[in-house]
């Protein structure tokens, strides 16, 4: 028995998306950039735009191919509506839908007016999740009035997945460095204090509790961080009066 | 410090930390299911593979989940049955760590970006002695598997050819075999578990870089709170107060200040906290 083309095919995507490093740490742009690629090529006689949007602090971005998809896509987040925009909202998948339907003027005014406009007559979104957070959505545009099969749709689920789980280690491993960075920052900083705490009792034949107290106040009183001023006894870059 | 209600916290602590971890491999072993089955659904052998690649690596996250909370666990039931004696001393975090390495000397490390050590835990006398040493020495194995970020053992003979001061000074307090994994997580190393004198075998067990994998990833670098991993972390401050002080009396840098008082240390053959103390309280000047 010889397997079907497209499953060969979706293997080794799966297998690139899962598997591929993002490069630099917290830029997803070359795996947002390789899913549209690979559900373009497979998702066959489907218009594929990914949708990422991981917090309402980062702009949210699309990928795609064309002008006049992108230019869709990206009028889709101004807009704040359409099929990708739900199910990055909602977490669900939104099922086959014609643009020309009720539900589709409904709840996409603006947007589905104008993907009829451009010969996309049926619609489809996917969560792209990340661990337990969504963070964007895999959106599929089929031209003309033909439903969007669930083969096609089983496919750029299991590309969201492969994809989606690139993101959470990845994800995994912006955390671990920030984390150390943080603990070894808290770490050397406590060392810092106790320097000053050491150098300013020396000098001026304090206790070192005395000395912190002189510390801690300078710093309160000059709203900076203690840390900082503890650097600037060790190096000897700021003396600080002793009543 | 061990007052009644802290040993409550800390016991409270261990159990809300064992829980986390306990949730996290339940999540952890659910993903990997889930990637198994689809790995039994899968049409081609490479797609079979992948899943069956990613399932692994929530497995072996879920197993390090696992070994923290058996961790918590054993520590939080060691505190419970001492809050009913207080005769004997307050339990440490770190006899648990030792325990589940076969040893009862074990130490962690922890290491800022220069890789100087800036806090450590030790599970008993002899390993904080050893601890001692590889600081004084700025040469040993935990210094050497954060450097080079890998396992790093030692026995017998090779202790010395390895670290001349090291090696023939930890064989004083008794110790034939060290060994030291780094702490590491997504590339980061944050420090290093040494044993001392393990079981048979421990060393190249997998049990090894589990128990510093689940120190490291549920325990330092967990997003559940403060890097509080456990109450018996040092962070010598005694020793950089009088760094402070030296390098003010000395008119040097602190890290010369502190070289001169490991120096002073270890010929006196004492802790650098000893001399550390008498320095702070004007008992000692180094000159």
């Amino acid at each position: 028995m010889t397997m079907p083309v497209s499953q060969q095919r979706l293997a080794r995507a799966f297998v690139d998306l899962a598997a591929s490093v993002v490069t630099d740490a917290g830029d997803p742009t070359g795996l947002l950039e390789a899913l549209a690629a690979q559900g373009t090529e497979l998702l066959d006689g489907c218009a594929v735009v990914v949708l990422y949007a991981p917090d309402e602090r980062t702009p949210a971005r699309v990928t795609g191919v064309g002008d006049e998809l992108m230019g869709l896509a990206r009028d889709a987040v101004a807009w704040d509506e359409g099929p990708g925009r739900d199910a990055r909202r909602t977490g669900r998948a939104v099922s086959d839908t014609p643009l020309d339907g009720d539900l589709a003027r409904r709840d996409w005014p603006r947007y589905a007016p104008r993907a009829l406009a451009l010969g996309y007559g049926r619609a489809a979104a996917l969560p792209l999740r990340a661990g337990e957070d969504t963070v964007g959505a895999l959106v599929l545009l089929g031209r003309g009035a033909a439903p969007l099969s669930a083969e096609l749709l089983e496919l750029g689920q299991s590309l969201t997945e492969a994809a989606g789980w690139n993101l959470a280690q990845d994800r995994l491993l912006r955390e671990s460095r920030a984390l150390a960075d943080q603990l070894g920052q808290a770490l050397t900083s406590r060392v810092v204090i106790e320097q000053a705490k050491g150098s300013l009792a020396a000098r001026h034949s304090i206790t070192v509790d005395e000395a912190f107290h002189i510390l801690r106040s300078h710093a309160r009183s000059q709203r900076r961080r203690l840390t900082e001023v503890a650097r600037e006894v060790v190096e000897r870059r700021l003396e600080l009066r002793v009543e | 410090m061990a007052t009644g209600s802290g040993a409550q916290d800390s016991t409270a602590s261990a159990g809300r930390k064992a829980a986390v971890a306990r949730a996290r491999s339940a999540y952890e072993t659910a993903r990997a299911e889930h990637h198994e089955k689809l790995a039994g659904e899968a049409d081609t052998e490479a797609l079979r593979e992948a899943h069956l690649r990613i399932a692994e690596i929530h497995r072996s996250t879920a197993a390090c989940h696992q070994t923290a909370a058996r961790l918590q666990e054993s520590y939080a039931a060691r505190l419970t049955t001492w809050s009913r004696d207080r005769d004997r001393p307050r339990p440490l975090f770190m006899a648990g760590v030792a325990e589940a390495c076969g040893t009862s000397s074990a130490a962690l490390t922890l290491v800022g970006s220069t890789l100087d050590q800036l806090a450590l835990a030790a599970s008993d006398e002899p390993s904080r002695a050893a601890q001692e040493l590889e600081f004084l020495l700025g040469e040993g194995p935990a210094r050497d598997a954060t450097r080079e970020v890998r396992l790093v053992a030692a026995s017998g003979l090779t202790l010395r050819d390895r670290w001349p001061g090291y090696g023939p000074a930890v064989g004083e307090l008794g110790i034939a075999e060290v060994a030291a994994i780094p702490l590491t997580l997504s590339g980061a190393c944050v420090g290093a578990l040494a044993v001392f004198d393990p079981a048979p075998d421990f060393v190249d067990s997998a049990t090894f870089s589990e128990v510093a994998e689940a120190i490291t990833r549920s325990m330092i670098l967990s997003t559940d709170g403060a890097p509080g991993l456990c109450d018996d972390f040092d962070m010598r401050a005694l020793v950089h107060q009088a760094a402070g002080m030296v390098s003010v009396q000395l008119d040097c840098s602190v890290s010369d200040a502190l070289e001169m008082i490991k120096a002073h240390a270890f010929a006196e053959g004492v802790s650098a906290q000893s001399v550390a103390d008498r320095i702070v309280r004007g008992l000692l000047c180094l000159d």
